[in-house]
């Protein structure tokens, strides 16, 4: 899996959020918000190949969370950002 | 009442990727440039504020510590005189140097994409300054339309 090609991940507002900057024209009517967790997987998988095992592992580096929830959550975000085109 | 478009930090991005030479899509909030931008429901796209800006175009500007999108009712190159669609008395005097960005597009509702600058776009602007004093009443009656209700109290906190 990867993260698609021209959103940069920026603070607004103290919000992270990701706008799409590949193509000319920068929409701000429609920002994508990660709150800190999906803001730091997101700074981590982008321009590389990760599969869901790769965020778990840097889940459990970073936080204190067990395996399972940090899978279950790995799973719900990246099923999330498939589906609104941010990931393929 | 102004249109202020959010707040600094978001327009300081934005200015940093029209400098970038990327056009900006943003959601504007509002009354004041009634009938033509509706805030809360259109955007407009933004291009840099290169070059001359003429009478008619609509631009953001920045003055009082306030970011505004009017549209441009005289100027002599280096003088502007600004003055929203929507409002019958207050106009702005910026610099030249304030003016940050002009609209190029309008997208009604979001979708629908609007040239502002058409013969018949502008027609419309002229006809409707012509009205004067009278576009009071009848944006208050605009205001006051049954299905425009929910827009104008969500609206309400943006002047």
């Amino acid at each position: 899996m990867k993260i698609k090609e021209g959103f940069k991940l920026r603070t607004i507002c103290g919000e992270n959020v990701v706008t799409a900057e590949g193509t000319a024209n920068v929409n701000y009517s429609s920002l994508i918000s990660l709150n800190a967790t999906a803001a730091f997987l997101f700074g981590k998988l982008q321009g590389t190949e990760f599969t869901e095992e790769t965020a778990v592992n840097l889940l459990l580096e970073e936080y204190e969370v067990d395996r399972e929830t940090a899978a279950k959550d790995v799973k719900a975000l990246f099923a999330k950002w498939v589906e609104i085109g941010l990931a393929e | 009442m102004k249109m202020v478009v959010q707040n600094d930090e978001f327009f300081a991005q934005v200015l940093e990727r029209l400098e970038d030479g990327h056009t900006a899509t943003i959601p504007v909030k509002g009354f004041s440039m009634l009938p033509f931008i509706r805030g809360g429901k259109d955007l407009v796209v933004l291009e840099k504020a290169t070059g001359d800006i003429k009478k008619d175009d609509i631009v953001l500007f920045n003055i009082h510590g306030k970011y505004i999108m009017h549209r441009v009712l005289r100027t002599d190159g280096k003088r502007f005189d600004i003055q929203g669609d929507g409002v019958w008395q207050g106009h702005e005097y910026p610099a030249r140097e304030q003016i940050l960005a002009k609209a190029t597009k309008i997208l009604r509702a979001g979708k629908k994409e609007v040239d502002p600058y058409t013969k018949g776009q502008l027609r419309l602007v002229h006809a409707w300054q012509h009205l004067g004093k009278l576009r009071r009443y009848i944006l208050f009656i605009y205001r006051h339309l049954p299905w425009n209700r929910y827009w104008v109290k969500e609206n309400y906190n943006a002047i």
